[in-house]
């Protein structure tokens, strides 16, 4: 048919909401458990730490996509680093992404086998969320958008407003003492925050549908508002975690989250166990990341092995995703696999990035010289 | 010994009196005159197979019209044997013979005596300061259609298919003796309902004329509602046998580039029989025929069809049937009807709010009932809680089978209603009303919550402004049961977003069925899509539709708009 549908680019806006919706996923309820145990009272500062950090990573991939403006990391990546080393890096950056998705599988079938079922074993309930989510990844990407779009304004509403409720048991004295903070370990919880940021690399494969609309300091300026949404909501809930639950109370708990929303009582009202309505609008927010995720696999796969369609790869990852996820029950292992997970996206965020963008100056350089 | 006596041998005609020779005779030449009849018959179909032959009819024409009207009357005769509805006038018009062939019914006789006859028959045809004589006239079809006939729509015709195709519509179709070509003059005048108020779509304030089942009357009232000229019609025939008239509508400055020629591509691929009605039609046009969410809007009002018009969309009306398709078509078009612009637009906005709220009550209400009951007990109210649990103790069965129970009671009820007379349907509601309200929770078979759930639903689904979305809601409500049945809640929520995921894939000639209801690119449409501005406001057309003017008054080429 015609091509009556005139939407084959996305606004700045667009991506940055895709970022933003990407980025929060399930580790608000997983993370910051982990951060609190390592920054304690400065666990807030770290988070404002990330933010800065992982936004910086953001402009240098912007950098680098607007160098290469009709391409995305995975065609342009080989033509940097060699075929061989191309492929190490491609493969890297999808590793990045299936990592994430597994550890939030796994993640997502704990809570909800803790909290909601249970008698029913963590399978059934990785199995379900891995169809919706398959279901989603095998549409095009302009149905995905709009879905982020429906998702962003509906799922995040509910979930920032149930989250909210539990300032009702806030107690500010339970921050302090605000200072003296250690440094070291407020910096080196910077770095763990990847955890909660990441999903931002999708700007790499996002980057041609957009390139167009703006220029590079709009983009910076738009993300970076999006970046900020995402620090003030991280922020948000661990500082609403530590000012009900302590550090020290919070260090002990699997999911402080989750404790700290069980324990609101609403007043006169007739609304009760409001963990459930927060894991009822946290499943959409996971759903969103993971199917986009999924979808970003699919596309590397796609885009590197040069075929036409994504979907074959999607239902070719489905079955490695369930297999691994399910394997992640043990919770050792589950930590060293996010700790293994955080090194390579700072790696991949802190060095392959760099390196892409001197290395692309360098070439660049090199052509007009040779031209010269 | 006596004698053997032989009996005497007699002729068997004297025994069978129809034996007999002369009768044999008789019968005999009858016969002959039969063979001999049957031969010039044969003799006859030769004749006209080898006229048929002689002309060169192209390969999709039966034959090809020749001077002679006789021949022609004869080739005619062929193709439409067996019509006895088809009526063949012969009458002589100043000396040249001439014939009128028109569907008995179909086509106004007292129009055609009036038109056509009188003026041919009587020597008091108009006179032309160029002509002397009306035999002289008879010597093109067109001098005969400019200066004799007195009809307001004539059409020379050359083709033998057009000429039939004319007949078969209702008009009548002139042969003169001399001249190889036809006239086609439009007298079509059938029994046929005239306009009345929409049956679906009633609205309290506001015209309430709907389409009948003409589809020229239909284009009519949009017509009456426009002088625009940039409002085209474009006439198709769909059916491979029915050949059924189907009218293309759009303004030519506001639709999307490329809508027209896709609408016509895929209503060209429609290789079927017979059209009856737009039903099927619809099933060519969508992407997803598999889709239980309608992706084409149908209305019975002229005022919606233009409405949408001037949004950049289209429309078909197809003969027969008393509603229009419009396309494309998204969940916003559907859940907005004519009331909400006569009322006022802060009520308007609350209404749409609810029928919103009323969707998703009709697909997750009875899901959400059941997941709560069965698994989260705990979310409820305590107090809610034990009365819902002394409710269930009278109940034998599991929440997830009283509630399909009632769905299917409340199905049949519908469903009976819908086909019973509408005198019985009252009655049939009434009967309904008692026993689900009353007996069956009397009988201890249903929780009367449950009563209070399905009756919300029920409800909430009859508030949708389009059946066929009403309906859609209904279907999708079984398997957000079943999924409520197995996984509670998070069976309810992993429903709701596989729903949202497929009318987000939806796509109705390129438009996202659901998408473009919460799309950042286009915001300003929410002025009249999930709220409704006041009219003042309404300055640009809706962006998801794509039509080439966004300013709602006036246009490019510097014509008013709507």
């Amino acid at each position: 048919m015609a091509n009556l549908e005139a939407k084959s680019y996305m606004s700045t806006w667009q991506l940055a909401i895709v970022i933003f919706v990407t980025c929060v996923g399930a580790q608000v309820m997983l993370t910051p458990r982990s951060l609190i145990t390592k920054a304690e009272h400065g666990a807030g500062l770290s988070v404002i730490v990330g933010g800065v950090l992982f936004y910086s990573a953001v402009c240098m991939m912007l950098k680098l996509a607007k160098e290469y403006p009709d391409e995305t990391f995975v065609e342009y990546a080989p033509r940097l680093f060699g075929k061989a080393g191309g492929s190490i890096v491609v493969f890297l950056f999808n590793l990045l992404f299936f990592f994430q998705v597994i550890q939030i599988f796994s993640g997502v079938g704990k809570i909800i086998t803790f909290y909601m079922f249970d008698q029913t074993p963590p399978e059934v309930v990785i199995l379900a969320l891995l169809v919706v989510c398959a279901y989603c990844a095998l549409q095009d990407w302009g149905t995905i958008l709009r879905l982020q779009q429906f998702m962003f304004l509906i799922a995040y509403s509910i979930l920032i407003m149930v989250w909210m409720s539990s300032i009702l048991n806030f107690q500010p004295e339970n921050l302090l003492p605000l200072w003296p903070v250690n440094i070291k370990a407020v910096i080196s919880s910077g770095f763990s925050t990847w955890n909660m940021y990441s999903g931002y690399e999708c700007v790499l494969l996002l980057m041609p549908l957009v390139y167009r609309q703006a220029s590079l300091n709009s983009l910076i300026a738009i993300i970076g508002g999006s970046f900020g949404c995402l620090t003030i909501i991280f922020l948000m809930i661990t500082v609403i975690i530590i000012g009900v639950l302590t550090v020290e109370a919070a260090k002990n708990l699997l999911y402080p989250a989750l404790i700290v929303i069980r324990s609101v009582e609403l007043p006169g009202t007739f609304i009760e166990r409001l963990e459930n309505y927060l894991l009822l609008a946290w499943i959409p927010v996971v759903f969103d990341t993971l199917a986009a995720m999924m979808y970003f696999m699919g596309e590397i796969c796609m885009r590197y092995w040069r075929h036409a369609d994504h979907r074959p790869w999607v239902l070719f990852l489905l079955p490695i995703i369930y297999i691994s996820s399910v394997f992640l029950d043990n919770q050792q292992l589950y930590d060293r696999v996010s700790m293994f997970t955080t090194w390579i996206g700072l790696l991949f965020s802190f060095g392959v990035i760099p390196a892409s963008l001197v290395l692309s100056w360098r070439q660049k350089r090199k052509a007009g010289t040779s031209c010269d | 010994m006596g004698k053997v006596k032989c009996r005497k041998i007699m002729k068997l005609s004297a025994d069978m009196p129809e034996a007999s020779f002369d009768q044999a005779k008789k019968k005999l030449t009858e016969l002959q005159k039969l063979t001999t009849k049957s031969a010039k018959l044969g003799e006859d179909i030769g004749q006209i197979i080898a006229q048929m032959r002689q002309v060169a009819a192209p390969s999709n024409e039966p034959f090809i019209f020749t001077s002679k009207l006789a021949e022609n009357e004869k080739l005619m005769r062929v193709v439409l044997r067996d019509c006895g509805d088809i009526e063949f006038r012969a009458f002589d018009a100043e000396g040249h013979k001439a014939l009128l062939i028109y569907l008995e019914g179909m086509a106004d006789s007292e129009h055609l005596e009036r038109s056509v006859l009188k003026p041919l028959m009587s020597q008091t045809a108009p006179t032309n300061a160029n002509t002397t004589k009306l035999s002289n006239l008879f010597t093109d079809m067109k001098v005969v259609a400019e200066h004799i006939l007195g009809a307001a729509s004539v059409t020379v015709l050359t083709k033998a298919s057009a000429a039939i195709d004319a007949v078969m519509t209702g008009n009548a179709i002139l042969l003169i003796d001399g001249l190889n070509d036809v006239l086609s003059i439009a007298v079509v005048k059938y029994t046929k309902r005239n306009i009345s108020e929409p049956n679906n779509e009633y609205v309290l304030q506001g015209p309430n004329e709907a389409f009948n089942e003409t589809m020229t009357d239909n284009i009519v009232l949009i017509r009456r509602r426009t002088r625009d000229t940039n409002l085209k019609v474009r006439i198709l025939q769909l059916g491979e046998r029915t050949k059924t008239s189907t009218a293309v509508l759009y303004i030519a400055n506001l639709v999307k580039p490329g809508l027209v020629e896709e609408v016509e591509r895929r209503l060209g691929l429609i290789k079927i029989d017979k059209i009856l009605s737009s039903a099927p039609i619809e099933e060519f046009l969508v992407d997803h025929p598999w889709s239980p969410y309608p992706q084409t809007q149908t209305t019975e009002r002229p005022d919606k069809v233009l409405a949408a018009l001037y949004e950049g969309r289209m429309s078909i009306i197809v003969d027969g049937t008393p509603v229009a398709i419009i396309v494309p078509c998204t969940y916003n078009v559907l859940m907005q009807t004519s009331d909400d612009y006569t009322i006022q637009p802060v009520v308007a906005i609350l209404v749409r709010l609810t029928r919103n709220i009323a969707a998703f009550l009709a697909i997750y209400l009875p899901a959400i009932y059941v997941a709560v009951v069965s698994y989260h007990p705990g979310m409820l109210p305590t107090t809610m809680a034990i009365s819902v649990a002394e409710l269930r103790a009278r109940t034998p069965f599991p929440s997830f089978l009283e509630a399909i129970m009632m769905e299917v009671l409340l199905e049949l009820f519908q469903e009976a209603i819908v086909r019973l007379p509408q005198k019985l349907a009252g009655a049939a509601s009434m009967i309904g009303a008692f026993i689900i309200g009353t007996t069956v929770v009397q009988a201890g078979l249903i929780n009367p919550l449950l009563v209070v759930v399905i009756a919300t639903t029920a409800i909430a689904s009859y508030s949708m402004p389009s059946y066929t979305f009403s309906m859609a809601l209904r279907w999708t409500r079984v398997p957000m049961l079943i999924l409520a049945s197995i996984l509670g809640l998070y069976g309810v929520i992993l429903g709701v977003l596989a729903v949202t995921i497929h009318l987000c894939s939806l796509r109705s000639f390129g438009e996202s069925y659901l998408g473009g209801m919460i799309n950042f690119d286009s915001l300003a449409d929410w002025k009249d899509s999930m709220a409704r501005l006041p009219t003042t406001l309404l300055k640009t057309r809706p962006k998801e539709f794509g039509a080439q003017d966004q300013t709602r008054v006036g246009d490019s080429d510097g014509q008013s708009g709507s």
